[in-house]
């Protein structure tokens, strides 16, 4: 049961560092962690008993349809809103009461890019590092942060010449230029082309192997693949959280197998292969020659697929775990917790 | 909650400082057209103002035989440039239907009894008729109105006074006589003459009348404030006429008398002679204003204004700037961003003031600058008072302007509050409107305006050349705080999670 999946990917409740007993001896607490976080803005939106914990120097993704309380939850996370009840803590404190040093060390990017049209690229970079309080000498990392987006022979262009994918390239330097610790970043590859959204998520994973933390918020479902783990939500509640493998297995109830036949399989076969699917599940047929099973380990389960069908002579083409894309893993996810979720709500 | 260390803070708030100078320097047109555009209308306002109305042109209505029309033409013929007179005419329903037709601007009824209506104790009406919507314009018609007739009053009297000097002269026979009889009275007395005393003095005591009855009109006319020096001389002359020929009295008592009959006829010829002396226009209105101003101005209305053009202009492009940006920073999303940083709502503020303040005073520089080379606006007083008039009220409008902004959700909001202002600043800062035409209660909005502050400061220094009233620098010190206070409760608020 993917709901399952998510309880078991979470630490118990108690162990949260909210908690007032504190976190285990010896642990390492995480950089943010909510225990029935709830938001409610009186209009039916905003996000319900949210229980989360983000370990350091981790990716951590929220991916949901629009409206589901992405933003929600980074804006809690930041202060910027104040819950209507439940608890957070980031970084060890409450973000309504964050320290000014504490500020200092996250860096959020905002879902619509906040620049100022009139002033070009470096004197918008220029300025939102000045409110992280970075020294005057502080242009080699200002440069820095502008290579790493592309923008570096855009410097002197202002923001209004810019398209809406280079502002919001820009708006991830000015995020990265004071090097915070702990980044919010709220879809920061929209409206990014392929191949930039790539180079930036190859960026994020050598932040978060440099023992950055971050949150990122993401419409494109196939991004949960870069993160480490992945929360998605569906109408202001959190319906699942689990590694991005986790999710595939929660939307399949297991791994995926394809097994294609030299010649077209007869049904006695398809039908047979019941006894590897996982409880509940029966192999379906592609084509003539293609049936899918969802197995509980694929690894174990190929070597005994493959015997089986020697010891009835069926000629196999192919036998290989099938890694369902995230667009169809979200949906299924969705379809399956949608009933859930309005059963919680009830 | 810790605060911010220093350096930091020194830090992002001049990141503020540079974000809004450049913003604005980006936008070299706004700054040319804020600046030179008020200068040229108040440049053309100054080239098209003439200090003076239009005559009213006028239309007197009064029949063929009235006994005014001579001196109306008279008035008219005299007229300064208040008055064009189109003419006298006997029908008021045809001059009406001109002042309707707009082909008049006064049709005024001359009164057809005015004798009558005088010597029965009653002063005689003129009608004046307008067609004028303006207040200023029906107040101008009054002023007019009311000096016309007072030339014509003083015409009226002009005539008397030269009537009573001429009437004087033809007594001028009886004043010798007079003085022969008071001589012979004297010397009867002295020889103990009877019958001579008794003839000289009888022919004493009728010159006396006989003058007293000519000159006492004239004496009494020309004075308001107890007895002219003629009516005194004949109240004397009566008297020691009376005393000389009273045979009830001693001789000595008799003879001093008559010495000093003689004496009053001197003094009244004297007096007399100086009567005739004084014009008649002169006697009928003795009196003149010339007024003194302690300071000397240019007569260049736009002289006058310029001063206040500039605090205006200071205050309004300081409340915009400031009420814009934070409305603005609103609706780019930055606020956010800075709800997310850990600068405070006080850096921000600092930041932004101080780069408004610096782009205010080198607007301030430039418009005093014209103000001196073009308008011939004298500087007597202190630069440095100057300056600390300019740079408070561009913080007392920087404040105003950021609680502006805090209230104000959208740039909409935000340039109606502002242009409220404005409309508060000329009604209620002295700039066309002086301050005691406001009722007592209603003043004390002035001090609401920082823009007050500027033009009593600016008059003070530049045209009076004297020192700022410490006064006003306290009251305006604290309005500064007062509306920095209020915008960084109302901007802490806008800061905190919700």
């Amino acid at each position: 049961m993917a709901y399952a999946g998510y309880r078991a990917a979470m630490p118990p409740p108690s162990s949260l560092p909210i908690d007032p007993s504190g976190p285990p001896a010896g642990s390492v607490p995480p950089v943010m962690a909510a225990r029935a976080l709830t938001k409610d803005f009186g209009d039916g939106t905003g996000v319900v008993d949210i229980d989360l914990a983000v370990e350091p120097g981790t990716i951590f993704g929220f991916i949901g349809p629009s409206g589901s309380g992405k933003t929600t939850t980074v804006r809690l996370a930041l202060g910027i809103h104040a819950p209507t009840s439940g608890e957070i803590r980031v970084l060890g404190e409450d973000p309504a009461r964050f320290e000014p040093q504490t500020r200092s060390r996250i860096g959020y990017m905002p879902q619509i890019p906040a620049l100022y049209p009139n002033l070009t690229a470096w004197e918008n970079l220029n300025f939102i590092a000045s409110l992280y309080g970075l020294p005057w000498r502080r242009k080699p990392a200002l440069l820095e942060a502008l290579e790493l987006v592309g923008l570096e022979d855009s410097r002197s262009k202002k923001v209004s010449e810019l398209s809406g994918g280079m502002q919001r390239r820009l708006a991830l330097a000015s995020t990265l230029a004071h090097d915070p610790e702990l980044l919010f970043l709220d879809e920061p590859t929209a409206g990014i082309d392929p191949v930039l959204r790539r180079r930036i998520w190859d960026h994020l994973a050598e932040l978060r192997d440099g023992d950055r933390t971050l949150v990122v918020t993401t419409q494109y479902v196939g991004e949960a693949a870069y993160c480490d783990m992945v929360g998605v939500l569906i109408e202001g509640r959190l319906a699942i959280v689990d590694t991005p493998d986790g999710l595939r297995r929660a939307a399949y109830g297991g791994e995926v197998v394809d097994l294609r036949g030299a010649e077209p399989l007869p049904w006695s076969v398809v039908t047979g292969l019941r006894e590897f699917a996982v409880a509940g599940d029966r192999p379906r047929a592609l084509d003539d020659h293609t049936v899918r099973v969802v197995v509980d380990d694929a690894g174990e389960a190929i070597p005994r697929l493959l015997a089986w069908c020697q010891e009835r002579e069926v000629e196999v083409e192919t036998a290989e775990e099938f890694r369902p894309p995230f667009d169809d893993v979200f949906v299924l996810l969705v379809e399956k917790n949608v009933g859930e979720v309005v059963d919680a709500a009830a | 909650m810790r605060p911010p260390d220093f350096r930091t803070s020194v830090v992002r708030s001049l990141g503020f400082v540079r974000k809004e100078v450049v913003a604005v320097v980006r936008q070299p047109k706004l700054l040319v057209t804020l600046v030179l555009g008020p200068f040229l209308i108040l440049a053309l306002f100054g080239a098209g103002y003439r200090n003076s109305r239009d005559p009213l042109r006028t239309i007197a209505v009064a029949s063929a035989d009235n006994p005014l029309r001579a001196g109306i033409e008279a008035v008219a013929a005299e007229a300064d440039q208040s008055i064009e007179f189109l003419g006298i005419v006997e029908d008021e329903g045809a001059a009406l239907d001109r002042l309707r037709a707009g082909e008049a601007d006064i049709v005024v009824v001359v009164p057809e009894n005015a004798e009558e209506t005088i010597r029965s104790g009653e002063r005689a009406e003129f009608i004046i008729w307008h067609d004028e919507l303006d207040p200023f314009s029906r107040t101008n018609i009054v002023f007019v109105s009311q000096d016309a007739v007072q030339d014509l009053n003083e015409d009226v009297l002009t005539r008397f006074a030269e009537y009573s000097q001429e009437e004087s002269a033809r007594l001028d026979d009886a004043l010798p006589a007079a003085t022969q009889a008071a001589t012979a009275l004297r010397a009867a007395l002295e020889d103990g003459d009877d019958a001579t005393v008794q003839r000289e003095s009888r022919r004493l005591d009728e010159a006396v009348r006989m003058l007293d009855s000519g000159y006492r009109p004239s004496a009494e006319l020309f004075t308001d404030d107890g007895p002219s020096p003629i009516a005194q001389s004949l109240d004397r002359l009566r008297d020691s006429s009376a005393s000389a020929g009273d045979p009830d009295q001693a001789a000595a008592q008799r003879l001093a008398a008559a010495a000093e009959a003689e004496e009053g006829l001197a003094q009244l010829e004297a007096d007399l002679a100086d009567f005739r002396r004084i014009p008649p226009k002169v006697l009928v209105s003795p009196f003149d204003p010339d007024p003194k101003p302690l300071v000397e101005l240019a007569s260049d209305v736009t002289a006058f204004y310029a001063p206040g053009v500039v605090a205006l202009l200071l205050q309004h492009l300081a409340i915009t700037f400031a009420a814009l940006s934070l409305v603005r920073e609103r609706s780019l999303g930055t606020v956010e961003l800075f709800r997310a940083a850990p600068v405070t709502p006080g850096e921000t503020l600092v930041g932004k003031t101080i780069g408004y303040l610096a782009m205010g005073a080198v607007i301030a520089a430039a418009l005093t600058g014209m103000m001196l080379a073009l308008f011939d606006v004298p500087m007597r007083g202190s630069w440095l008072e100057y300056t600390v008039v300019v740079t408070l009220v561009l913080m007392a409008s920087i404040g105003v302007g950021f609680v502006i902004s805090a209230v104000a959700d959208t740039d909409t909001q935000a340039v109606q509050y502002s242009m409220i202002s404005l409309l508060a600043a000329i009604f209620f800062s002295g700039f066309f409107l002086t301050l005691d035409r406001l009722h007592p209660t209603v003043r004390p909005v002035s001090k609401l305006v920082p823009v007050s502050y500027a033009i009593e400061g600016f008059q003070d220094i530049m045209f009076r050349g004297s020192a700022v009233s410490s006064d006003l620098l306290l009251l305006l010190s604290a309005y500064v705080l007062a509306a920095f206070l209020l915008a960084w409760v109302l901007q802490r608020r806008r800061f905190a999670a919700v």
